[in-house]
Parts: structure tokens; C-alpha cells; sequence
């Protein structure tokens, strides 16, 4: 090691899941409007629906249409 | 390739050092909307994280989930109830310790380099915007430690095409 610091994320111990979550898309009023065509297409649904925090079709489940 | 732009291939990243080079290493600059040939180009990597997936990189961020059923195997069976809350004043750069981030000390925040500025932290890079030379608030993670480079015959050619033609 010459002392320097590694360079870009190894260097780092990011916390992956928790940097995520404070993603908008998460956000129980964050409204997404897919086509832009100012319509909610999803917005999320909690309470109700078994949520997956672990796999992107997680999204699906947590969502309502 | 229209509407793709790599930085390492603009003038100010000629004489940047494999070092500087990787620590830019946040990826291409492409048209922000390709239904519109010509429009802004932005940092995908960026504008991913910052934009579309909206990181709280520095607002306040309140995560508060109260015995939340969780499926982890997809089988549509509730395994277990997620507990936790997090409070956390200034977002993920006024709290690096909780998402383990590492201050780089060689690169202070806003400290800026031929395609992005520091953010203080290793790994995240804020876009420099390709016109103004000002930082976007895109801020994108470091891809690689080490550089991309150009290809030449098929051989991996290890120089700045300003050295090759010397």
C-alpha cells in the first residue's frame, strides 16, 4: 500500500440498501407518471400488500394501480 | 456514436493523469431526451441516480416503517415484519457514517476535474455540466478504478491518442 487513498467506491463500505431507500420512488406520496401524460400511473400502497424489499419486481408488489 | 460523448475523449481530460481518470470514471454524457436528437447532454450515471432515482443526497430523509410484512422468497407468504426508523437531518452527505461513506481527503467537496467536481466523499462525482463547466448536482457513482481505454487494432492500446501521435 503507498498510503493513498483507494480509489472510487471500495474504498467505501456504501450501504446499498439503506441509500436506496431514500429514493423518491419510495416515497408513499412520490407520484410516477410513466407515459408523461400527467395521469398517476402507479403510486404506492402500503399497509395492505406483503412488500419485498429484496428483488425489483418488489415494486410491483408494493404498488397499486 | 450521435448523442454519446465520452469525457475521457474531451480536450481538458488530455493531459489528466490515469489517476484523475479514474476517479472521474463516471461514464458517458448522452442526449438527455433521444426522441430529440440534439437535446442536453447529461451525464446518464448522474442523472440516474439524482434525478430519476432521486437520491436524498442532501435533503432530510425520514424512513419510518412499523412492522412491515415482507415476502423475501416471492412466494406470496409474509416471512417476517421489518421494524426501523431513520431520521436523518442533511441527507446521506451530512450523514456519511450511516451509509458508509468515505471521506476523501485528496479531493475536498467541489474540488473540480475535466468532467466532475467532488463530492467530498470517494466514489460520488457530481457532473460537470459539458457547456459551463459548472457542476450539475448529477451526481453519479465512480464505474471503475481503473479507466476504459481506447482501442487500437484490436490491441489494448495503453496511451492518450495525443502520445500516439507524437
Amino acid at each position: 500500500m503507498d498510503g493513498k487513498t483507494i480509489l472510487g467506491l471500495p474504498s467505501a463500505r456504501l450501504d446499498y440498501g439503506l441509500l436506496l431507500a431514500t429514493s423518491s420512488m419510495f416515497d408513499p406520496k412520490h407520484v410516477i407518471d410513466l407515459d408523461k401524460d400527467g395521469q398517476l400511473t402507479v403510486s404506492r400502497r402500503s399497509g395492505d400488500a406483503p412488500v419485498c424489499l429484496t428483488r425489483s419486481r418488489s415494486i410491483s408488489t408494493t404498488m397499486a394501480a | 456514436m450521435p448523442g454519446v460523448l465520452a469525457p475521457r475523449f474531451l480536450p481538458a481530460a488530455q493531459n489528466a493523469s490515469i489517476r484523475e481518470q479514474a476517479i472521474e470514471s463516471i461514464g458517458t454524457y448522452e442526449w438527455q431526451d433521444w426522441t430529440k436528437p440534439g437535446s442536453p447532454l447529461v451525464n446518464t450515471n448522474g442523472h440516474y441516480w439524482s434525478r430519476l432515482a432521486d437520491l436524498a443526497w442532501r435533503r432530510d430523509i425520514e424512513i419510518h416503517l412499523d412492522s412491515v410484512p415482507v415476502d423475501l422468497d416471492q412466494d406470496g407468504t409474509v416471512d417476517t415484519h421489518v421494524t426501523r426508523h431513520i431520521s436523518l437531518k442533511g441527507g446521506i452527505f451530512a450523514n456519511p457514517e450511516v451509509f458508509g461513506l468515505a471521506a476523501d481527503p485528496d479531493q475536498p467537496a467541489g474540488t473540480r476535474g475535466y468532467t466532475s467536481a467532488s463530492t467530498g466523499f470517494s466514489g460520488l462525482r457530481d457532473a460537470l455540466d459539458l457547456e459551463t463547466g459548472k457542476p450539475t448536482g448529477d451526481i453519479g457513482m465512480n464505474l471503475l478504478a481503473v479507466p476504459q481505454w481506447p482501442q487500437s487494432s484490436g490491441r489494448q492500446d495503453h496511451s492518450w491518442p495525443a502520445q500516439r501521435a507524437a
